[in-house]
């Protein structure tokens, strides 16, 4: 292991401070995101993970922002 | 033909009231969540990567920890390179370190990018963000951002034999050569600051603020945002004139 970083180990491998849910990484119009999932066909938008700055300013892509999907 | 009154046939939608409320609900959502409302899009040229928390490597931090993950920042790397509208990208970082070689491996891939590249060390740039600060063309730091600089070592582990040793040396080695060949720092100094006991307080090492850094060679320039995409256009600029970037 070599991960040196300012904040203490025992905080950075501290894994009782559990999510409630499991966020997952997926494509949403054509853009890596990732998203908290709600219910079945809904999940909200936590991080948008793209180098354009420009993508950042679409609404749709906006942390937050409810997406629907149907699940295959 | 003229707009269908909602008086002589409610039972229709109206289609202008319905997109508004639509509109208005997005708006809503966005100020709720975003703290602001959208902003007109423009092109950009230039395409902004975020070295931001932990720097993550081979394992997988606990969700709790805000990382950068290499697989993330690689292919946009990649994608930058090949694009043929980026002409130019901005490093921002505000990282507390974290694994060496993943670090290293995204320096590496910044300062081999053949387009133009700032990076601006906003906050903090500290450890293995030293590397990634300076592997750009041109780099930035804001007067009140920070860079520790220290050795590498394994945290709270008494290292028993001399193997261990030998490969934390090699291993650190790589990180002063690739820092002292991508700025204007001294090995001789660097080192220094990197073996400077009395600065931190539990370790060795040396917390450079801002204009220090510049002072010691590490990075260019004091600045921000705006500085920043200056050079960069400087640099686009240059290299559109030239076709070899210096």
């Amino acid at each position: 292991m070599i991960i040196y970083t300012a904040i203490p180990l025992e905080q950075v491998f501290n894994e009782h401070e559990t999510l409630e849910t499991e966020n997952f990484e997926m494509d949403y119009q054509g853009k890596r995101i990732i998203a908290e999932p709600i219910n079945h066909h809904q999940a909200r938008v936590v991080q948008l993970i793209s180098s354009n700055p420009n993508d950042y300013l679409n609404p749709n892509l906006a942390p937050g922002k409810i997406i629907y999907f149907r699940p295959e | 033909m003229t707009e269908p009154n909602p008086s002589i046939a409610p039972d229709k939608p109206q289609r202008p009231a319905d997109r508004n409320k639509v509109d208005e609900q997005n708006i809503v959502e966005t100020i709720k969540s975003f703290g602001q409302t959208n902003i007109p899009q423009v092109d950009s040229n230039i395409h902004c990567l975020n070295i931001i928390g932990q720097v993550e490597g081979h394992m997988v931090l606990p969700p709790h920890n805000k990382t950068t993950k290499y697989e993330h920042i690689i292919p946009q790397i990649v994608a930058a390179e090949q694009n043929e509208k980026i002409e130019g990208i901005l490093i921002i970082l505000n990282t507390v370190g974290g694994d060496v070689e993943a670090g290293l491996a995204l320096a590496e891939m910044i300062s081999s990018l053949s387009k133009p590249t700032v990076t601006l060390v906003l906050g903090g740039g500290h450890s293995i963000g030293v590397p990634i600060a300076v592997s750009s063309d041109y780099s930035y730091i804001a007067e009140t951002a920070t860079m520790t600089i220290h050795p590498i070592r394994l945290t709270g582990l008494v290292i028993g034999v001399p193997q261990t040793f030998e490969y934390l040396d090699k291993m650190q080695e790589r990180v002063v050569r690739f820092v002292t060949k991508h700025s204007q720092i001294t090995e001789e100094k660097f080192k220094e600051l990197m073996y400077t006991k009395g600065d931190l307080a539990r370790d060795i090492g040396t917390n450079v603020i801002g204009q220090d850094a510049v002072k010691y060679g590490i990075i260019n320039e004091v600045g921000g945002l705006g500085q920043s995409i200056k050079k960069l256009k400087e640099l686009i600029e240059l290299k559109k004139n030239s076709g070899v970037l210096q």
